[in-house]
């Protein structure tokens, strides 16, 4: 069963892991298209408001809907087969080639005793080709680099043929080159696709220039959502990172950018 | 990419047959292969020249050695099964279908059996195969409801319960046997059980199991792309929209009842749930769509020439089989690791 | 090098003589060599006897000396007296030393499989053990002549021994020159693909071929070993012998046994049950009798 429109909400969710974590009414409503990052300190809960948003975790309070039915009423596969989940590792004991990694990302879509369809094939091998890695296919996924490796997870992700995408921390541990590698790609895959794209973002200056609007999570709660003008402001970093920064702008795009100021810096009066 | 696929399975499958009719002509009573055919042919109505052989022949291929061969099949194609799956699910290429407790609960109901001095024969089972089939499967539940918190049962807990569960009853089984009377012969007794031996005696044993093993491995197949799933981790495995819990449970529901109809008919034959999935592995890749067939029919000749081999080397004596395996087994694998280019990471 | 060589042979001249001292014996001691070459020492007649398995039980009741056992092991059964001595424990899992010692023996009679260790322990404490490890029936004989001995029961002893001995010969006379024919003791058949039997070195084997039979499990590795279906079919035992019958096995059970229908034994119904198999099982005075039986089954046409 699909819905008329890909929005996603997750309505006045709360949850808690039990130990002390917790997530109170987090609103957070994503229209069909847009790309959102998700910011936060480590332990604000990204990952959780993603796995809520995925159907994994099921919230306390609250409803998650996308398209207006609520996740509840899905059978996983059908939650599959719109929402694509990235996760920030993942670690496969066995000597699975690229290709085959990337096929799994069709088991939503793959019935009983029959195998891949020509159709599954086909999206395989676009996928392949749309992230780069048609001359990793044969390769071992074992045997390539992080960079790589995300990128096949990546492509896993885009095998499900999704509506909507969650990405958590897709940047971190990679070089610069790879980072920007897979946010480019995010962003042709939201312009020329409309793919919805949610991603948790540990890099604020990344975020600021590839993300049409920012959620910052903080306290258990959302605590700014909006443009990164509206979001990364010095007052914001400070009560949510307790970290004293800098905003200045992007020489080329029109965006805040942050610049950490070292303790024996803090004195100097900013030319801003 | 299907088409070898294909020809690996039929390949694998004619060099079981090719097995089979061999184990069935060696023993005490030699029967040459194109006899064994005839008979089998005359069984089967298509031919009917009666002369050919002697009725000696007939009656221990068809009474005693075919029973036992085919035993040896399904304990091979179950056990072999069984460590894909668990192999697969736990995402571990040392496990093996003992591992959740299967081993001790078998031996514990088989110990219980023999010194019970009860008689009890239900299709040709004795009542130590029966409470070793309902002992590993009982095992299985206790651990799965020991590791269950929350609605959810998490791998680790399960190892751990396994271990627990393991450790309690062999103690049990240790002290029921120095409270037993004529306690060497019941210590000769176990001992043969936990080291294995095909006992199948009744061709109902064969038509009871059959079926339950042949469904086995095919409920398996209809998971093999979800096991495929499941190597990304349970975590990967939901996003890929597999209903993990329940999932876990029907695979190692699967598992385990493989593992049960095996040791009611072989005892505890270790090795072969460990190294034949591994080995396929290595020979074939690890989608679990060639490996499960593949490691059935492999594992079924595997110990079809293991068992021909335990009973003809030391004759009149018997090999204890779980012996055997091991020693065929460990070398082999340790060329085929040498040999492989395929790696492991982990 | 003269000093050391010197030194060297003063060292020998000692330990010459304290050996040769060692050896002098008490007045009233006697030794007696036992079944496994120990030597054992005796002060006087023992008064106070533990025996360590039901055959030596049974010999020292059959000798006279019921009154003389203090103790027995868990399984001593026969005769029915014996069942009231205080138990010490079994060979299997183990014996309680200390019940043993508070009865205050004077002599052990252990048996073969008795551990080595409890051995030891009970002579470390004082407590001469003599081992009785028969192989045959001649071996029991030998026995009970040797308990005899220790004990001072010589006179009941070739009485007992006179009487086994004759039943012995007129055994042995009467199956002479006739042929063996194949006979196969089962132990437990309760798998009946793998039936244990009696195999090389076994007390069964040993009556058997006494009793004018040929054991079909004498090919086998081990005093007890697992026969599979095939090759019981192979052998085709003339006569079968149930020793499971306790066990529940049958006759018509093993006749309904796949593929066993075949058998010579089968075909002529010549499968018999023991009913008590201490007769055959225990190296002890009923042996004889136990021989008896067996022959009887094994040769019915020259024995009633």
């Amino acid at each position: 069963m699909h819905s008329k429109t890909n929005d996603l909400l997750v309505g006045d969710a709360s949850f808690s892991y039990g130990d002390g974590f917790a997530l109170n009414h987090i609103n957070l409503f994503v229209p069909d298209g847009q790309m959102v990052g998700l910011l936060g300190p480590n332990g604000s809960g990204k990952t959780t408001v993603l796995k809520l948003a995925a159907g994994v975790l099921i919230p306390s309070g609250g409803d998650v809907k996308v398209g207006g039915v609520s996740l509840k009423k899905l059978l996983r596969r059908d939650v599959a087969q719109q929402i694509a989940v990235v996760p920030q590792e993942l670690n496969i004991p066995f000597a699975y080639t690229v290709e085959e990694v990337v096929l799994l990302g069709r088991t939503p879509f793959l019935r009983g005793l029959a195998g891949e369809s020509k159709r599954d094939s086909q999206i395989v091998s676009g996928v392949l080709e749309l992230t780069g890695l048609m001359e990793f296919r044969d390769r071992y996924f074992n045997e390539l680099s992080g960079g790589e490796r995300q990128k096949v997870v990546l492509a896993m992700a885009l095998a499900q043929e999704p509506t909507i995408l969650l990405l958590d921390e897709p940047t971190s541990h990679l070089d610069i080159s790879h980072q920007v590698e897979i946010l480019e790609l995010l962003r042709k895959l939201n312009r020329e696709k409309k793919v919805t794209v949610v991603a948790a973002m540990h890099d604020l200056n990344l975020a600021a220039l590839y993300f049409e609007r920012l959620v910052l999570l903080g306290l258990g709660l959302v605590f700014a959502d909006g443009s990164p003008d509206e979001v990364i402001t010095k007052v914001i970093i400070q009560k949510v990172f307790s970290a004293k920064v800098e905003i200045t702008r992007h020489p080329k795009a029109c965006v805040p950018q942050i610049v950490l100021l070292p303790d024996n810096l803090l004195n100097i009066n900013s030319p801003l | 990419m299907r088409k070898y696929k294909r020809a690996i399975i039929f390949g694998l499958a004619i060099l079981l047959l090719a097995v089979v009719l061999l184990s069935a002509s060696i023993g005490p009573v030699k029967i040459p292969i194109p006899v064994i055919m005839k008979m089998l042919l005359h069984n089967f109505g298509i031919y009917t020249n009666t002369s050919g052989w002697q009725a000696a022949q007939e009656s221990i291929l068809f009474q005693v050695r075919l029973p036992r061969v085919l035993g040896a099949v399904l304990v091979g194609a179950a056990l072999s099964t069984a460590g894909v799956l668990f192999q697969g699910l736990l995402r571990n290429p040392m496990a093996d279908p003992y591992i959740i407790g299967t081993a001790s609960g078998a031996a514990f109901g088989a110990t219980l059996a023999m010194l019970l001095p009860l008689s009890l024969v239900f299709y040709g089972f004795g009542l130590v195969p029966i409470a070793a089939f309902l002992g590993a499967l009982g095992s299985v539940l206790l651990v799965y409801r020991l590791a269950r918190f929350g609605g959810k049962a998490p791998i680790v807990s399960m190892l751990l319960a396994g271990f627990v569960i393991s450790s309690f009853l062999v103690a049990i089984v240790m002290l029921l046997l120095t409270m037993s009377d004529r306690l060497g012969l019941r210590i000769q007794q176990v001992f043969s059980f936990l080291m294995g031996g095909i006992s199948v005696t009744y061709w109902q044993q064969v038509v009871v199991l059959a079926p339950l093993v042949v469904l086995g491995i095919i409920a398996a197949m209809f998971f093999a792309g979800h096991l495929n799933a499941f190597s990304i981790g349970e975590e990967g495995a939901a996003y890929l929209g597999i209903d993990v819990e329940r999932e876990k449970m029907i695979i190692l529901g699967i598992g385990s009842l493989l593992t049960a109809c095996a040791v009611s008919m072989g005892g505890l034959i270790g090795f072969v749930g460990l190294i034949i999935p591994h080995a396929m592995r290595l020979l074939l890749g690890p989608d679990h769509r060639l490996l499960l067939p593949a490691s059935a029919l492999a594992g079924a000749s595997f110990l079809v020439i293991a068992d021909l081999l335990a009973r003809t080397l030391l004759s009149p004596a018997e090999i204890p089989i779980g012996v055997l395996t091991a020693l065929i087994g460990a070398p082999f694998f340790l060329y085929l690791l040498r040999r492989s280019r395929r790696e492991y990471a982990f | 090098m003269k000093l050391l060589r010197f030194f060297t042979a003063i060292l020998v001249v000692c330990m010459v003589g304290l050996t040769a001292c060692s050896n002098t014996p008490t007045p009233t001691a006697t030794t007696f060599t036992d079944d496994i070459g120990r030597t054992v020492q005796l002060n006087g007649t023992p008064q106070r006897i533990v025996s360590l398995s039901p055959s030596n039980t049974e010999i020292l009741f059959a000798l006279g000396l019921g009154a003389e056992v203090v103790g027995t092991d868990d399984y001593s059964d026969y005769p029915a007296e014996a069942k009231t001595i205080t138990h010490v424990g079994s060979a299997f899992p183990s014996f309680n030393i200390e019940t043993i010692v508070s009865l205050k023996p004077d002599l052990a009679v252990a048996f073969g499989y008795t551990l080595p260790d409890y051995v030891t322990k009970l002579q470390s404490l004082g407590i001469p053990v003599v081992v009785l490890a028969p192989k045959d029936v001649n071996g029991v004989i030998n026995d009970i002549t040797l308990i005899g001995k220790i004990t001072g029961a010589t006179s009941e002893a070739k009485t007992l021994t006179t009487s086994m001995q004759n039943s012995l010969n007129t055994v042995e006379s009467t199956i002479k020159g006739v042929t063996h024919p194949r006979v196969l003791w089962e132990f437990d058949g309760t798998d009946p693909g793998n039936p244990w039997v009696a195999g090389p070195g076994s007390f069964n084997d040993a009556l058997i071929t006494l009793a004018g039979g040929q054991d079909v499990g004498a090919g086998g590795p081990t005093s007890s070993w697992q026969m599979n279906s095939e090759e019981v079919i192979n052998a085709d035992p003339q006569i079968i012998i149930l020793d499971d019958y306790q066990y529940g096995v049958t006759t018509e059970s093993v006749q309904q046994r796949p593929g066993w229908s075949t058998i010579i034994a089968v075909e002529n119904g010549a499968i018999y049950p023991i009913t008590d198999s201490n007769l055959t099982d225990r190296p002890g005075p009923r042996v004889i009798d136990g021989l008896e039986l067996l022959a009887q089954m094994i040769h019915p046409e020259l024995f009633k």
